[in-house]
């Protein structure tokens, strides 16, 4: 979906706020994270669903949350009187004890996942070699999707071939693991001539994002 | 690790500069999604807090310092995290979600910085959780079209004739900048150097200065 999150090249937010580093409250941003993403809450597709105005006015963890609560409703692993209800007895009696519950059998496997880095699968036979000319397609997919638009429609050249990935936004299965090329674009072919020197921009793009130029 | 009942007070307290709602409220549906989910055993309190602790504590730009400075004094070691980050990064215990590292290196002619557009992406092993400004709407906006602009933002001024490398973080592959060792530091010991090396120079939007 080509929405609000893909922010690359706009305009409007004014100067980066260099100082904002920490916000204080990193524990709950955190853990407000993991819950969503330990519970299946959290989706890249389910964060870029949320509306432009709502996303807009939302923090970074505050847009997890939004994510989670939605998808585990829709999903059926909550119902939305199991999320309302607990707010009401949070607001009206704040020192009410959160439910615990613990399973140590888990934690190894847990451990180990947390602490394993993921790494990319070798390539089907890719397409495009190292030094090769390609284009990004014009496209308008409706399906979640890692291609922001500042990058489509130019031509750039393949730098390395990081590994392989299944497509965004597609269900997973074998004909969807595709070969992943860092792809190197000059800024003048990205935004014409500017007034700062020209730069290299690299990005990460799946091969049925390009084509031959 | 720590005993889960001692993040119970840590969790009152919901505040996230950004946002437009009432602080007080985000506080609490977070707790009741966390409540529900526990009560209806869909997850469970001690992986809840593994994970919060890893990501709050044992992943940090502590780690991604210590790369740094031992880079700098182990020429081999540099090459081998320059031709596979995963490889190197592992032979000092480092590793973990989101962190399937390439590793680019700023050089007297070439000066790389890291963003992600499309979210905040960002090698948690080596340097974290990202600061608010990595995940602002500014800089995710303009590091892409306007890097010497939004590098001068935090007080980085290059010569015109360093190339500038932005790299888009929009796959699994987690980015990390090599900085460039100052002058100055010759004799210094890993740890030395390590303590000069702060987050921004490892995210491309700082240099490290001389002691």
């Amino acid at each position: 979906m080509d929405g609000i999150h893909d922010m690359g090249g706009m305009a409007g937010f004014g100067p980066v706020d260099v100082d904002a580093v920490e916000s204080g409250h990193e524990g709950w941003e955190a853990r407000t994270q993991v819950v969503a993403l330990l519970s299946g809450g959290m989706s890249r597709a389910g964060i870029e669903e949320i509306p432009p105005d709502e996303y807009l006015n939302a923090a970074y963890a505050e847009r997890w949350l939004m994510c989670a609560e939605r998808r585990l409703v829709d999903n059926g692993v909550l119902a939305a009187d199991d999320l309302a209800s607990w707010s009401e007895r949070l607001e009206s009696a704040p020192d009410t004890e959160l439910p615990h519950r613990e399973n140590p059998e888990s934690l190894a496997g847990l451990e180990q996942l947390v602490m394993t880095t993921p790494l990319m699968r070798e390539p089907p036979t890719p397409q495009f070699a190292v030094g090769e000319r390609v284009r990004v397609q014009r496209m308008h997919p409706e399906e979640h999707n890692r291609c922001p638009r500042y990058v489509r429609g130019v031509v750039g050249e393949i730098e390395r071939i990081p590994g392989a990935d299944y497509r965004p936004g597609v269900p997973m299965s074998p004909e969807v693991l595709e070969p992943v090329y860092t792809v190197r674009f000059d800024s003048v072919d990205l935004w014409g001539e500017q007034d700062e020197p020209a730069f290299d921009l690299f990005i990460d793009l799946w091969q049925s994002y390009l084509e031959a130029p | 690790m720590s005993s889960p009942h001692d993040h119970d007070h840590d969790h009152r307290h919901y505040d996230t500069p950004g946002s437009r709602r009432a602080r007080s409220h985000l506080e609490v549906r977070a707790m009741a999604l966390e409540a529900a989910l526990v009560e209806k055993g869909v997850i469970t309190t001690d992986a809840i807090d593994l994970f919060t602790d890893a990501m709050e504590h044992r992943f940090g730009p502590h780690h991604g310092a210590r790369v740094v400075a031992k880079a700098w004094t182990d020429p081999e070691f540099k090459q081998r995290l320059l031709d596979d980050g995963n490889a190197a990064v592992a032979e000092l215990g480092i590793g973990g979600l989101e962190g399937n590292v390439r590793v680019v290196e700023n050089t007297d002619n070439t000066h790389n910085m890291v963003v992600c557009t499309l979210c905040s992406c960002y090698p948690w092993p080596l340097l974290g959780l990202p600061p608010i400004w990595y995940k602002s709407f500014a800089y995710r906006s303009r590091a892409v079209a306007e890097p010497r602009t939004v590098l001068g933002e935090f007080g980085v001024e290059l010569d015109d004739a360093v190339r500038v490398r932005v790299w888009d973080s929009s796959s699994e592959v987690r980015y990390f900048v090599l900085p460039e060792r100052p002058a100055g530091t010759d004799g210094m010991t890993e740890d030395e150097l390590a303590a000069l090396i702060d987050r921004n120079a490892m995210i491309g939007t700082g240099l490290v200065a001389a002691p």
